[in-house]
């Protein structure tokens, strides 16, 4: 039996893991399939045809003379009479049905062919396990899909070889029988790899996410200890690259992170967090003087909502969403607070801590430490929505039930100085503060501009004659300036540069090249030209690259322009050379089609080929008469067992009558060691006559019928001539112990008392 | 085992973070697959090894109840695995260096098949008098990957009560202060006959009551018992560690009752002091036949050592004893020299008693500071000394 259970334990998973890595390796679609419809093999069939065969070759080769002959007898019966009952055109169908049945054994085969050949030899286990280990891992580095029952049997082999290997070289005492160990304790290596067959694997490689999640706590407790200690006393970064806004030669900057911006909905990929507006230029640089008075955020935000609601009414998310994002301050050692344009500063998800809101910036009271942070709601405006320029480009004006509609809607109705009478001021104070004529188009104002005929060349050029509307137009300008040179390293501003126009001739003929501060002045004078009321912000472009959470440094400092467009507000534009808006979100519906439904994809169902013919006989069958084709060959194996049985008694017993004296004594010595052996009591190997009967000694029923092994032992040391009443105290003895294997174990005595 | 368990560690630890390394670059069934494998061989191995914790027993047996000490008595054990998974590595660790169990090393592995036992039968040696546990004390399995191993107790330890053994002196040694039978006080008063037993002076047989009765009859002195040579026993414990003090009170009982026998066999009376449990006073116990060493022996192998025993008790208690202040001779047997046994020593010298002091200690020496140190003798014995060797 040990020897049985040592091959089973090498050679089925052995097995199992040839049919299974046929199967992956592509020999499921051309040898493991049905001849009759090319459908493949079920791995789970295959498996199990591959046990079983295995389990008949081994017992085949274990078994006695007697059980040998009567399993091979059955098998041959029952296959032959199944083979019988089939008609030739059922033979024929089935055949071909399960042709992938005669692959699967001639694999199996070969996995006992190897079992066999490697069973003494250890190194020829460790050159299989290689085999196999290689094998897999070469499947895993090249990604192909490998079944997870092939890595359980792989991994059952090469287990089960390490078992061995340690096995062989533990110096024990006892009982130290490596083969008998190896059987006995491969099921708990076959329930390991059970186990992992069972347990799901993902396809996607693993992302340490704990770890990483540690790891960045880690590094942020460690980054705000450090940032604690070091922050410098002096105010170190304002709104950008510099507080005065001028334009500068060159610029210089490093990786200090500045803040962490986070937005758990992942909604934008590039935001523009603003720190500070500018609205007057002299050439050389920016200044404001709006520092003290009221800000007007909020006139913004409400305007771009009462603008798309009036637009388009129950689609106003394709075309903007309001957002909420974290900021947290790093080491920028400033009051200033950093927002995205349109935010709404009085929304309850807005939470800045003592801050003081003016036109140009929102200013905290005090310094912001390390880790101080601050949320803020925005608005978000969907810029892959090409609908979008039609509804700035359209916007109409809206009333007082309409302003104070969209003011209820988000919660602004109870905020003080958010009248319908301040909402006008605020509109006409816009011109007057940052430039623009309300009544001219752009062609005109171009026209009417203070500009150098070359630039004005240039910007006829630009916004051309296709152009429908002016955010196009003006985009247009804004791409153009884009199609110029970026650098830091810019020369300083010639001395007579004075104004605006003197700006952009040097900046559009000459230089056509620089930095965020260059094109975002370039823009705010053009657009203030083509009579656009438009300003220069200075703040931090934040580029998300993946996860919730971006570390802005101060290599994002940036400029840009914001240009306001009547009754729909503030809009950003890039002219920066390399820099882009954020993109939007797909649209669920276009301007006007209120049902916002999509056509469905239909899946037109192929008509169903007619069954064949080979599928309606096996049908057929399998209705009434599949029960037949198990029941009949295993009755013929039962008739096949029972005859074997009655045939070799009969026989057994009449060559028994004709034998001598010693060969009778011989043969019942043999049935009794037998009864023995199966009632636990084996002959050991180096076990003497006298020792063994002292063994059964312990068992005093048995102890009692031992006369034989006396006569047994005469038969094999001295020249002991049997006589008749040696043989009838043996076939006595027989007769008792039979009893005694009767009583004890009733079921076996069944089957035994034949083979006995 | 060792080398081998930390050579088959790092192996699977090797092993393993490649198996991080493989779902860190690879999804899917194999690199997954993999390192479910590598995972789940260390828990399998230690449900193994309390799969054996739990089912795994130990039988032990000794022949007979009197145990001596360095009297070899037989000694087995069996182990036995009446389940269904074989116990892969088995070690059992004995009791040490208080008992040594003889032609068994504890370095062997056993394994056991299902429903299986092993047996070894030996012999053990008790190294010390005292009530202490022989035998297996720890066993180690290790799990069949020789990855881990586990040493837990043995819950069905033998406890044995060990009795001092007999050593018979040839001489006390280079005592410089003879005994001879005129220092015993035993006079003649008195005389009865009895049974004549082995190791009876011959001088005394009764020949003629021999003649009469048919049987060998001796003559036996019962008159007052004689107090020429007084022995002293420190009965303190000077440490809570076994392994310290049991050694050292093995060898004082060990040498007391040598001393005994010694003059007992030579018949010279000797009352043996020392102070009895939990300070209840002094116990003293006079010896001088074989009968009485029997008895004597009996009592000495049961003294309880107890910290409140202390030298300052004992002697204090000794030299308000007229009867120890009229010996002969004084034999101590002490772990220490203390300022009380000095205090001691300088009485017996003011009455011109001498005395012998066996310090049991493995200090080199020490030189009693007396004002008569010609009558003091002062001798050295290694805790772990055979007397044999070192009284000669």
């Amino acid at each position: 039996m040990t020897a049985f259970f040592y091959d089973l334990c090498y050679m089925l998973p052995l097995g199992m893991a040839f049919i299974l890595s046929a199967l992956g390796l592509g020999l499921g679609d051309q040898v493991l399939v049905s001849v009759a419809d090319g459908s493949p093999m079920s791995p789970v069939a295959g498996c199990v045809i591959c046990s079983m065969f295995v389990i008949i070759i081994l017992a085949l080769r274990y078994l006695g003379k007697k059980e040998r002959a009567l399993l091979g007898g059955i098998l041959v019966v029952s296959l032959a009479s199944f083979w019988g009952i089939l008609g030739q055109a059922k033979r024929e169908i089935l055949f071909d049905k399960y042709s992938w049945v005669l692959a699967v054994l001639v694999i199996s085969l070969m996995a006992i062919l190897v079992g066999r050949i490697t069973e003494e030899l250890i190194w020829a286990k460790l050159l299989v396990s290689v085999l196999l280990l290689t094998g897999i891992i070469y499947m895993m580095v090249n990604r192909m899909s490998c079944p997870k029952g092939t890595l359980g049997c792989c991994v059952s082999v090469v287990l089960i070889y390490l078992l061995e290997v340690v096995q062989r070289n533990w110096n024990k005492s006892g009982y130290t029988d490596v083969k008998n160990h190896v059987a006995r304790i491969a099921p708990v290596i076959m329930m390991m790899a059970i186990i992992v067959i069972c347990i799901p694997a993902p396809s996607e490689k693993f992302e340490w996410r704990m770890a990483k999640d540690f790891w960045k706590v880690a590094v942020t407790e460690y980054k705000r200890l450090v940032g604690s200690i070091t922050m410098e006393k002096e105010e170190y970064a304002y709104t950008g690259f510099s507080e005065d806004a001028g334009v500068k030669a060159g610029i210089s900057d490093s990786g200090r992170e500045v803040m962490l911006v986070t937005s758990d909905k992942r909604s934008f990929n590039r935001l523009y967090m603003g720190g500070i507006t500018y609205e007057e230029f002299d050439g050389k640089k920016w200044s404001t003087k709006l520092d003290s008075e009221l800000g007007d955020r909020e006139f913004d935000f409400i305007e771009a909502r009462a603008a798309i609601s009036k637009f388009a009414p129950g689609y106003e998310y394709d075309y903007l969403k309001v957002d909420n994002i974290k900021v947290e301050n790093r080491l920028l050692n400033t009051k200033y607070v950093f927002a995205p344009m349109k935010a709404n500063l009085y929304s309850s998800k807005t939470t800045i801590p003592n801050h003081k809101e003016t036109k140009t910036k929102i200013h905290s009271d005090r310094k912001m430490k390390y880790g101080n942070s601050y949320q803020i709601d925005y608005i978000q405006l969907n810029y892959d929505n090409p609908d979008l320029i039609l509804a700035v480009d359209t916007a109409q004006p809206i009333d007082e039930n309409e302003w104070e509609d969209v003011l209820r809607k988000n919660s602004l109705a109870k905020v003080a100085g958010m009248s319908f009478e301040n909402y006008l001021a605020y509109q006409d104070d816009i011109y007057s503060i940052y430039g623009g004529d309300k009544e001219l188009t752009i062609e005109d104002a171009l026209e009417e501009a203070d500009l150098s005929d070359e630039v004005k060349g240039i910007v006829r050029d630009v916004i051309g004659n296709d152009k429908i509307g002016d955010f196009e137009k003006l985009k247009a300008v804004s791409d153009y300036l884009q199609t110029m040179d970026y650098t830091k390293k810019t020369d300083a501003l010639p001395k007579d540069i004075h104004d605006a126009a003197s700006y952009l001739d040097y900046f559009l003929l000459e230089s056509q090249s620089g930095y965020c501060v260059h094109y975002a002045t370039a823009f705010t004078l053009l657009a203030r030209q083509l009579g656009y009321p438009a300003r220069y912000v200075q703040g931090y472009y934040v580029e998300r690259s993946k996860g919730t959470d971006i570390v802005v440094t101060e290599k994002r400092a940036h400029a840009w322009a914001e240009v306001y467009f009547d009754h729909f507000g503030w809009l950003i534009f890039e002219a920066t050379p390399g820099y882009s808006l954020s993109r939007g979100w797909a649209v669920s519906g276009t301007t006007g089609d209120t049902t916002g439904v999509r056509p469905h994809l239909s899946v037109t169902n192929e008509p169903a080929e007619d069954a064949s013919m080979e599928e309606l006989i096996l049908e057929e069958e399998t209705s009434y008469g599949f029960l037949l084709y198990i029941a009949i060959p295993l009755f013929c194996a039962l008739l096949f067992g029972m005859l074997y049985l009655l045939i070799s008694r009969v026989v057994a017993k009449k060559k028994y009558r004709k034998m001598n004296e010693e060969d009778k004594a011989r043969t019942m010595i043999s049935k009794n060691m037998r009864i023995l052996k199966t009632l636990g009591y084996p002959l050991g190997e180096r076990v003497t006559l006298e020792e063994f009967k002292k063994e059964i000694a312990e068992d005093k029923e048995l102890a009692e019928h031992m006369g034989f092994i006396k006569l047994y032992e005469r038969l094999l040391y001295s020249d002991h001539k049997v006589c008749a009443t040696d043989v009838e105290n043996v076939e006595r003895e027989y007769e008792l112990l039979k009893g005694i294997f009767k009583a004890k174990r009733k079921v076996y005595y069944i089957w035994g008392q034949y083979l006995m | 085992m060792q080398k081998h368990m930390w050579r088959n560690r790092i192996i699977w630890i090797a092993l393993w973070l490649l198996s991080l390394v493989a779902i860190t670059f690879y999804g899917g069934s194999i690199s997954y697959g993999f390192f479910y494998t590598m995972t789940l061989i260390p828990v399998f191995s230690l449900l193994y090894l309390l799969y054996i914790y739990v089912f795994f027993r130990i039988y032990q047996n000794t022949g007979g109840r009197d145990f001596v000490v360095n009297d070899a008595i037989p000694y087995s054990f069996k182990l036995i695995n009446e389940y269904h998974l074989p116990f892969a590595g088995i070690k059992v660790q004995f009791f040490s260096p208080f008992s040594t169990i003889n032609e068994l090393s504890d370095q062997t592995e056993y394994e056991l098949m299902p429903g299986s036992g092993i047996t070894r039968e030996t012999t053990l040696v008790c190294h010390y008098r005292g009530d202490y546990e022989i035998g297996i004390k720890e066993v180690i399995v290790t799990d069949y990957f020789r990855l881990f191993s586990i040493t837990y107790k043995n819950n069905e330890c033998k406890r044995v009560t060990v009795k001092p053994q007999l050593v018979r002196l040839k001489s006390l040694g280079n005592v410089q202060m003879h005994v001879n039978d005129s220092m015993v006080k035993a006079d003649k008063l008195d005389i009865v006959s009895r049974e004549y037993m082995l190791g009876d002076d011959v001088r005394f047989i009764n020949w003629s009551q021999s003649a009469r009765t048919g049987t060998l009859m001796t003559r036996e002195k019962i008159g007052e018992e004689g107090t020429g040579v007084a022995l002293i026993m420190d009965a303190c414990r000077y440490s809570q560690d076994q392994y310290e003090y049991l050694p050292v009170e093995n060898k004082v009982l060990e040498l007391t009752i040598a001393i005994a026998m010694f003059f007992c066999e030579k018949h010279i009376g000797v009352t043996e002091w020392h102070v009895g449990r939990q300070s209840e006073g002094l116990y003293k116990q006079y010896v001088h036949s074989s009968q009485q060493f029997t008895s004597f022996y009996s009592n000495l192998s049961s003294v309880h050592f107890d910290a409140d025993n202390t030298q300052e008790v004992l002697f204090d208690q000794l030299m308000r004893n007229e009867e120890v202040l009229t010996s002969a001779i004084v034999y101590m047997v002490i772990p220490c020299w203390s300022p009380s046994a000095a205090v001691m020593a300088e009485k017996l010298a003011e009455r011109n008693i001498s005395t012998v002091v066996y310090l049991i200690c493995d200090e080199v020496s020490i030189k009693p500071d007396v004002a008569r140190p010609d009558l003091i003798q002062m001798i050295t014995i290694s805790p772990e000394a055979k007397l044999e060797e070192v009284i000669r």
